[in-house]
């Protein structure tokens, strides 16, 4: 009987130690950091993967020496297909190491391709398990395989400084999870970074430069339409409370130069309220500024100079807000502003007869600001 | 007695707690997300009833007949041939519910974690494992469920502290967008998992501290309604709208985790959790199956049957549904109402007790004209 | 690959049933009965199921009787 146990086990351990299906060894595995998505032509989709070269020390395996050749140290390549999965295929037969899709961070979508719509490119990635949710989702003006092949001076990679850009928050910051949300949402409108081809200083390589998000791109159901420029997107951050980074230049009326303020802090309340069939918003706005620059004679310290500042800030916040309504919600009809949430959130009931019509009642409701700007320092000194 | 191994009331309560959470927390929210939307959170307090309502049944019987399980005292109160019969259905719906946990449990590693890891080397190993536990008897099983409890409960903290940073709680608004009914429906689904609380009547015989039976029950119902209700908050704090997007939302938003960059990816967490906990809940009914095999066979051991009953519900898990569709139509079926736990965990139990108390009443009668 | 399989089945039922038989007293016949019938009914729905990889599970058929008695009781009232 021992013998027929001992027997057994043998049997168990040498079935179980043949290894494990799903074993991946960091050096059969190339890890995406990036992924670009193309279109070729239509109906085509070429995936390009950003990977961090692995064989930074493959000569000199002694240790301390990395290899610092400039900042070009990613391998790129591509694949055609009819899908993404289809891509990936041809993609991996031209890698010679399995894909981790794992530590992506960066979406690269071409400005083609999300015209003809990303609703289906993204089921992928959120299919798959291995891709973040929290990765970042940029729109790219030429093709995203360009994007992915900058050498960057500063950055390891194209990715990198473009995940560096989006964490920054100057403008827009998307991540995979963000745009899911924004197209689950009631208004199915949503605003991606728009990133473009930092032209390269004199005398160094075309490709050696970056890309920059330098716009927003609106999409509509998922597809493209149409872009706003820097001082839209903020102003479309202020409507959805995520301003974190905005410099006001201000020229008072009675004084002879600019004064620049630097944003502290800003909230912004959208409070809906339904008169009959009138929809309105209050969009309430309270921020807190320092001074950095001051060019006019003026004496800030003065507390009458102190308010006409304010009011000057309050003016101008509002004319950037004013500016973005008239593109975003007259000219583009797309409701990226959150406006449809709010009024669900507030007004469940109502909401259920204005959803069908929201398309049409977006541009007829009727905004109101309240702007409560106020400045707390004006620096630690001045010229005299 | 064919257990002769005792547990405590709480250890008891703290088994049922596995397994009704371990599959719960990870399946919950997607499955009710679907009729209560932005109020998941609000169904387990409308389900929690039907636990309760499990427990006492059970207990009530268990009073009635406080040595025997329910296959045994079904043949008191049926009469042999049909308490036979009743047996052997609650049996069948037994094995079914089994199969259908363990093949869940190895189509999520499965999907999740070894996707090319052939299931059945999976499935086959949790059988073998939970083989060992039901062999080892009751006492083995409750001290593995005491066991886990700081664990699980450690985790699970701090699956919810990392995740705060993320949550938004407008996404949670409006509360009860269309009055109560979308919640209420949402519980539907509970119903599922609550009812399996009916199983307490193959446990309450073995207790050291019977007449606490009842009230660690109740309060193992208790504390699965908040669990999920936490569950279900953080889900939907997280995630809003895009919850129904994940098959398993708390194992999606535990990958979202991302502190200070380096703190990320964190799913392993909800791994161990769900592994310990599936672990103790399969082992539970492997138990269950077990032991009402055993004694509906009238046998004076149960272990004899634990390997060949393995094997079978090992089977049985293998071939439960072949491909993800045939899945989602059982589950749809299940948030409709359709459940085989309600069955055996609360209308066979209710049926026996309304046959207990009417015979037992026309017995006092009888008595009563006698002495008259 | 059927057979194989087959075969693997077979050799896992016959393990189970070198290890546990001897540790069930000789004395007790109705457990080696109700031992054997169970291996047997396991060993048996296994091959069925590797024969016809598309055949039924009991978790269909539960819900199969389910929706039944559902109709049933809805026809009834």
């Amino acid at each position: 009987m021992r013998c027929m146990k001992v027997i057994g086990l043998i049997g168990i351990i040498l079935f179980l130690l043949t290894g494990c299906w799903d074993r991946k060894e960091t050096n059969d595995l190339w890890i995406v950091t990036g992924v670009g998505l193309d279109q070729p032509k239509d109906g085509e989709v070429e995936v390009t993967v950003e990977i961090p070269s692995p064989s930074g020390n493959e000569g000199g395996g002694t240790g301390g020496e990395g290899n610092q050749a400039g900042g070009n140290e990613t391998i790129l390549q591509t694949g055609k297909g009819v899908s993404i999965p289809k891509a990936i295929e041809d993609l991996e037969t031209k890698l010679p190491r399995e894909i981790l899709w794992s530590h992506t961070e960066a979406i690269v979508i071409n400005k083609e391709l999300a015209e003809t719509g990303i609703r289906e490119e993204l089921d992928f990635f959120i299919r798959h398990p291995e891709p973040r949710l929290r990765s970042y989702v940029f729109i790219s003006e030429g093709s995203a395989k360009e994007i992915m092949a900058l050498l960057p001076p500063m950055e390891r990679s194209s990715s990198e400084v473009l995940i560096e850009l989006a964490k920054s928050e100057v403008l827009m910051k998307v991540t995979l999870f963000d745009l899911l949300e924004m197209l689950k949402g009631e208004s199915g409108a949503s605003i991606l970074p728009m990133i473009d081809k930092l032209p390269p200083e004199e005398g160094k390589q075309p490709l050696e430069t970056i890309a920059y998000i330098n716009r927003s791109a609106i999409l509509k159901q998922g597809r493209m339409i149409g872009t706003i420029n820097d001082r839209l997107t903020r102003g479309v951050l202020w409507f959805r409370n995520e301003i974190k980074e905005s410099t006001v230049t201000v020229k008072p009326e009675e004084a002879d130069g600019l004064i620049s303020m630097n944003l502290m802090k800003g909230r912004t309340n959208l409070i809906p309220k339904i008169d009959g069939n009138q929809l309105k918003m209050t969009v309430k706005v309270e921020t807190v500024d320092d001074v950095i620059q001051n060019k006019t004679k003026w004496d800030l310290k003065k507390m009458k100079k102190h308010k006409m500042l304010e009011k000057e800030l309050a003016q101008k916040i509002e004319m950037r807000l004013t500016d973005t309504l008239e593109m975003v919600q007259k000219e583009m009809e797309v409701d990226i502003l959150d406006f449809a949430e709010e009024f669900r959130r507030k007004h469940p009931d109502k909401w259920k007869g204005i959803k069908a019509d929201w398309k049409e009642i977006f541009p007829t409701v009727k905004v109101i600001f309240d702007i409560e700007a106020s400045v707390l320092r004006t620096g630690q000194g001045n010229v005299p | 007695m064919i257990e002769k191994g005792k547990i405590s009331a709480l250890q008891m309560g703290i088994m049922m707690y596995h397994a009704i959470i371990a599959t719960g927390i990870l399946f919950i929210p997607s499955t009710v997300y679907e009729a209560a939307k932005q109020d998941i959170w609000i169904s387990p307090i409308w389900a929690c009833p039907l636990g309760l309502l499990s427990v006492y049944i059970a207990y009530k019987l268990h009073k009635l007949y406080p040595n025997h399980t329910i296959i045994q005292y079904s043949e008191h109160i049926l009469g042999t041939f049909l308490g036979k019969v009743l047996g052997l259905v609650l049996l069948l719906l037994l094995y079914t519910s089994v199969s259908v946990m363990i093949w869940q449990y190895g189509e999520f590693v499965v999907s999740e974690f070894l996707p090319h890891t052939p299931k059945f080397v999976i499935i086959g190993m949790m059988v073998l494992l939970c083989a060992f536990a039901v062999h080892g008897g009751l006492e083995v099983i409750g001290r593995l469920a005491e066991m886990v409890v700081p664990v699980f409960f450690l985790l699970f903290l701090i699956i919810i502290i990392l995740l705060l940073p993320d949550i938004e709680i407008k996404r949670m608004l409006p509360v009860m967008e269309n009055g109560m009914m979308p919640s209420v429906k949402g519980s539907v689904a509970l119903y599922t998992w609550f009812a399996q609380f009916g199983i307490i009547y193959f446990f309450l015989p073995f207790l050291t501290n019977r007449e606490k039976g009842m009230k660690s029950g109740m309060f193992s119902v208790l504390v699965v309604t908040l669990t999920l209700m936490f569950t279900n908050i953080i889900v939907i704090l997280v995630f809003g709208s895009v919850t129904e997007n994940f098959n398993a939302p708390l194992m999606s938003a535990t990958r979202y985790i991302s502190i200070a960059e380096f703190l990320s990816h964190l799913e392993a967490l909800v791994m161990a959790i769900w592994l310990a906990g599936t672990f103790i809940k399969i082992c539970v009914f492997y138990y269950a199956v077990v032991l009402g095999t055993a004694q509906w066979l009238n046998l004076s051991n149960y272990r004899s049957l634990v390997l060949p009953v393995g094997f079978l519900i090992g089977v049985f898990a293998m071939q439960a549904f072949l491909n993800s569709a045939e899945a989602a139509e059982h589950f749809r079926l299940v948030s409709q109402g359709l459940m085989d736990t309600l069955v055996y965990g609360t209308m066979i139990p209710m049926f026996l007790f309304f046959v207990a108390y009417i015979r037992k009443l026309r017995i006092f009668k009888q008595r009563g004209e006698r002495e008259r | 690959m059927k057979g194989v399989y087959i075969v693997s089945i077979t050799a896992v039922v016959m393990w189970m049933f070198i290890y546990q038989w001897p540790k069930i007293e000789s004395t007790k016949v109705k457990e080696k009965i109700a031992f054997a019938t169970l291996t047997i009914i396991g060993w048996v729905v296994s091959i069925i199921y590797i024969i016809f990889p598309n055949a039924t599970s009991p978790a269909k058929i539960v819900d199969f009787i389910l929706i039944q008695l559902k109709n049933i009781i809805l026809a009834l009232f």
